[in-house]
């Protein structure tokens, strides 16, 4: 390697750094009040395991209520909607690593959560069960499912309520404690990494039931043909779900509020769920302002 | 077996990884790196119930898969030689379909597909006062099926070792089939199998995180539930990878101790008289050159 002389390299590194700087500096003043993780486009990460609210067609795009309520949203921020499929139980972690700008993936607004992203209400929904056919294993109550085993997908809420986990549930509450305050045996929570598969598990005869989100067990039960069916008298705690972004991006925040609020406002909202089914989700503007409470 | 990198250069690399990993330590330490060491160190000196069990767990599928792996494998090895064409075709099927699939797709074949259509539903099984889950039979099941096609020709190779005189020589001396492989082809082929049997068991302390996928809470799937809960990724595989570095590193040592057993009596084994020395046994073959044993 021929020597640079000493001169010439200190010129050369003042030059680069001086580059780096300047590069550092406008991005940061860019125009655009929020910083993206591609400019010009929203990336949202969503666990595309989730028909009807986020799934993968046959040629792998993704759709769902989710996902066309994204794309609204980034039509009104001018910018164009990229879905980047992530799995559930690592997706906030996506998003603090920067792998996305926001998270719009049927979120349960918790504690947990909020500890860790801001979160925007933008859709409620119950807690539903999904069994097969005819409802062999007679799962009618939450006592019925005492000593038996339920597959759910890992990282939901639904988990959390039947084991006792995360910051909504403990053994006061969980429907395992149910089982052993009635002296009844515990109920066995198999967790999948995707929602598709715990409904397999369900299919093989490994777990009695399938406990997902309500939306989610209706789509299940429409689309198995007659291989499902819901049971209706057991849909638990509506509650509120929110759209994730980190906490230090208040700008970003803001803009998805407003085009959400426009949204909801012009009926645009209305008409998305009401295409995918789901419309008995919607939430109201007085919904969104309010301050997110798990 | 030498290393063909001279040993000055291989130390200059060891020891520049060991810089870079000391200067990551320690810019992690800044305060711009979010990392919080407590919950690294609770995993390890502190483990949950829960964490205790998946290690537990880990092990007990582990030994239990390579057994069984173990058994398969000389059973399809000595099918494979038999004379008997419809023991070759079986076995040859057998080494075929698995190990020509990955472990993934059987597991779900196997635990879900079948269940599904209806042809064969795994049930739990009680053993006394101990149950055995559906999914953990299963999984452990089809764990030492799929090892059992790769054990097979790592038998096959170690009794092809074993010299035909040897064979001969029993034959001549009256003894049955079964009676000549059980006292005499197999315990020499032994030497051969077992560094071989040593690296499937270090695999399958690791391949049984792949359970994972039919909902059995070993190792990685008790941390990635927890880890699920405080997001704390960095901190909870971190040690989870210790957990099973400790488990691997400890077997390196017991299959060390075996290998030197077993070659007690003759003049040559892989690493000197005495079997690996510890840089061997602790980094592996390549190792054992390094220090200049």
């Amino acid at each position: 390697m021929r020597v640079i002389p000493s001169r010439f390299r200190f010129a050369g590194v003042f030059a680069a750094a001086a580059l780096v700087a300047a590069t550092v500096l406008i991005a940061g003043c860019s125009g655009s009040s929020y910083s993206l993780v591609k400019s010009g486009t929203l990336t949202v990460c969503s666990d595309t395991s989730y028909p009807p609210q986020e799934s993968l067609d046959s040629s792998n795009k993704a759709v769902g209520s989710d996902i066309d309520l994204g794309a609204e949203i980034a039509k009104r921020m001018n910018l164009t909607l990229a879905v980047k499929s992530t799995v559930f139980d690592s997706i906030i972690p996506a998003l603090q690593g920067s792998s996305c700008d926001i998270i719009i993936s049927a979120q349960t607004i918790t504690k947990d959560r909020l500890a860790a992203v801001d979160m925007i209400p933008y859709f409620a929904a119950g807690q539903s069960f999904v069994v097969l056919k005819g409802n062999p294993n007679k799962v009618n109550s939450i006592d019925d499912l005492c000593g038996k085993a339920v597959a759910a997908e890992k990282g939901t809420i639904e988990a959390d309520h039947i084991a006792g986990t995360g910051s909504g549930y403990d053994n006061t509450n969980s429907l395992d404690a149910n089982c052993k305050t009635k002296g009844k045996a515990a109920i066995t929570l198999q967790v999948f990494d995707a929602d598709t598969s715990a409904l397999a598990a369900m299919q093989a005869g490994t777990v009695v039931a399938h406990f997902t989100d309500e939306p989610v067990a209706g789509y299940e039960v429409v689309q198995g043909g007659s291989k499902f069916e819901l049971v209706p008298a057991m849909t638990l705690e509506r509650g509120a779900e929110g759209i994730s972004v980190l906490k230090t991006n208040n700008s970003l925040r803001d803009a998805v509020k407003k085009a959400l609020l426009d949204m909801i406002g012009d009926g645009t909202y209305t008409k998305i769920l009401t295409t995918w089914g789901v419309q008995s989700g919607a939430v109201t503007a007085a919904d969104v302002n309010a301050t997110p409470a798990p | 077996m030498t290393s063909s990198l001279s040993s000055s250069r291989t130390r200059r690399a060891l020891l520049a990884g060991c810089l870079m990993f000391v200067a990551l330590s320690v810019s992690g330490c800044s305060s711009r790196a979010d990392i919080q060491p407590q919950f690294f160190w609770d995993s390890l000196f502190h483990p949950s119930p829960a964490l205790v069990n998946g290690i537990g767990l880990t092990l007990i599928i582990s030994v239990i898969a390579q057994i069984l792996g173990v058994i398969l494998g000389v059973f399809a090895a000595m099918a494979k030689m038999a004379k008997f064409a419809p023991f070759r075709i079986a076995s040859n099927l057998y080494i075929w379909f698995f190990r020509g699939t990955p472990l993934l797709v059987q597991l779900m074949f196997f635990v879900y597909g079948l269940p599904t259509v209806g042809l064969f539903r795994w049930p739990t099984i009680a053993f006394g006062p101990i149950l055995i889950p559906a999914e953990i039979l299963a999984g452990t099941i089809i764990l030492g099926v799929n090892e059992g096609a790769y054990m097979a020709e790592i038998v096959r190779a170690g009794i092809l070792s074993v010299d035909p005189g040897q064979t001969e020589a029993s034959k001549s001396l009256g003894m049955k089939y079964g009676q000549t492989m059980r006292r005499i082809v197999l315990p020499q082929a032994a030497r051969v199998i077992v560094p071989p049997l040593g690296n499937e068991f270090n695999n399958m302390l690791k391949t049984t995180s792949l359970l994972t996928v039919v909902s059995v809470f070993e190792l990685y799937n008790t941390t990635s539930v927890a880890a699920g809960h405080n997001f704390r990724y960095f901190e909870l595989f971190g040690a989870a990878a210790v957990w099973y570095l400790l488990m691997t590193t400890i077997w390196g040592f017991i299959q060390g101790w075996i290998e030197r057993r077993l070659a007690k009596g003759t003049v040559l084994t892989s690493a000197g008289p005495t079997g690996p020395g510890w840089r061997g046994r602790f980094f592996g073959g390549q190792a054992e050159s390094l220090g200049g044993h």
